[in-house]
């Protein structure tokens, strides 16, 4: 009993010891000089859903002052700065290797104002000369705009929240309906009348009653 | 005997029909209908000159996850922090090493290690945002910059030049047999390309 009580001692002992361990950083870690991976261990943390979220770009030349101004209104304009602080912003100059190598052949003119939903759908955009003189007249255009499309197609308002849950498909229609659908009269039924059919049921029960009765009380004499 | 044999064949195939395929334990695909919007190839499409190559450290290691940290910074629009980062840091790394660092310098990130957590990496692209995954058994970084039903896009800062694309049950096979350690910064993505 004592051999067991040690062992199982020395088993709980080893379990605790283990955990210590596996926390310490290992003591002789070297990556290959081609790659660079030392070691792995487990840690999770939340995650935002934000997939929904639109983007607002500010584009320009940084040396341009109606850029430095438009921008600027993000961060002075009470509601401007609101939508700002709803969306992804994007400040994006001209010098810059992402807007030559990806923004510039779809950017008419700068300064560009441009609202994109999360899969990129432009809602709203303004550029060059296009662009108002004040903070309130885009603050304007942009609620005018986006109150359109919302009127004409619905989509969803700029927020950081997730997306809506996706509607489901509808229940499909029967399969018993194939091709073109059947625009005919209802066809005259053939059948005999109903009070014939019971009338022939019967005399057919009451014949086969009757052969069956003579069968078994009067049998033909072999 | 005839008979046995011509049952012992039907057998054989209808266990073939059953498969011998192995299959990876995935969250189940939603069904929600597809957007009518236009799908970008891959959907962190990093310039190429925005994509860091990957450097000796002065230890002699590569420097594979500050590599894929970088490019994932500029696609997320901090250059100043990626200009940083490739002055200050290099050689190997690991989770913790990462995350102390990060913690540090004030980064915001999330990171997943040894869980084989598909829907981190879902997370990652379909928020736009990419991670650096890790491959080769966990001696390697790269960035996974795609990530749907069918593949996954890979940029190998070893090769930034060029996006590999490999089915994403081979991926998913990959990262999982090599500690699955997928990490990167928690900013606002590019924005998309307009339509």
């Amino acid at each position: 009993m004592n051999r067991v009580l040690c062992s199982l001692m020395l088993l709980a002992a080893i379990a605790t010891a283990c955990p210590c361990w596996a926390d310490d950083q290992p003591s002789e870690l070297k990556a290959d000089a081609a790659y660079g991976v030392l070691h792995a261990e487990e840690r999770v943390i939340n995650l935002p859903a934000d997939q929904g979220k639109w983007h607002v770009s500010v584009i320009g030349n940084p040396r341009d002052a109606k850029y430095q101004m438009v921008k600027g209104w993000f961060d002075s304009h009470p509601s401007l700065k609101h939508l700002k602080d709803q969306t992804h912003f994007h400040p994006i100059t001209t010098t810059s290797t992402m807007y030559r190598d990806r923004y510039a052949k779809s950017t008419p003119k700068v300064p560009c104002v441009r609202i994109q939903s999360g899969d990129g759908q432009v809602m709203y955009q303004v550029c060059g000369q296009d662009v108002p003189m004040s903070a309130d007249a885009l603050d304007q255009a942009i609620r005018t705009e986006l109150f359109r499309r919302r009127r004409c197609c619905p989509s969803p308002e700029p927020g950081p929240g997730p997306e809506p849950p996706a509607v489901p498909d509808p229940e499909p229609q029967p399969l018993d309906q194939v091709g073109p659908p059947n625009v005919a009269p209802e066809p005259v039924s053939t059948m005999p009348p109903w009070w014939l059919l019971m009338g022939l049921l019967v005399v057919g029960a009451g014949a086969g009653v009757a052969a069956k009765w003579k069968e078994t009380y009067y049998p033909a004499k072999k | 005997m005839k008979r046995l044999f011509t049952f012992a064949l039907l057998l054989t195939v209808l266990a073939g029909c059953d498969g011998v395929e192995i299959r990876f334990d995935e969250p189940p695909a939603d069904n929600r209908r597809t957007s009518a919007a236009r799908v970008e190839y891959p959907t962190v499409n990093l310039p190429i000159a925005l994509r860091q190559r990957n450097w000796q450290g002065n230890e002699d290691e590569g420097s594979c996850v500050h590599a894929s940290l970088i490019s994932l910074f500029r696609w997320q629009g901090r250059y100043a922090t990626a200009d940083h980062w490739r002055r200050a840091y290099g050689n190997g790394e690991w989770p913790q090493g990462l995350a102390a660092k990060m913690d540090r310098e004030g980064v915001r990130f999330a990171y997943t290690a040894g869980r084989n957590d598909v829907r981190f990496l879902q997370w990652a692209c379909s928020t736009r945002r990419g991670c650096g995954v890790t491959v080769l058994g966990g001696r390697h970084m790269v960035c996974l910059v795609h990530l749907d039903q069918q593949w996954a896009g890979i940029l190998d800062n070893n090769d930034p030049r060029r996006i590999t694309w490999v089915p994403r049950r081979t991926f998913l096979a990959e990262w999982f047999n090599s500690n699955s350690w997928a990490v990167t910064p928690v900013y606002a993505p590019a924005p998309p390309l307009p339509y």
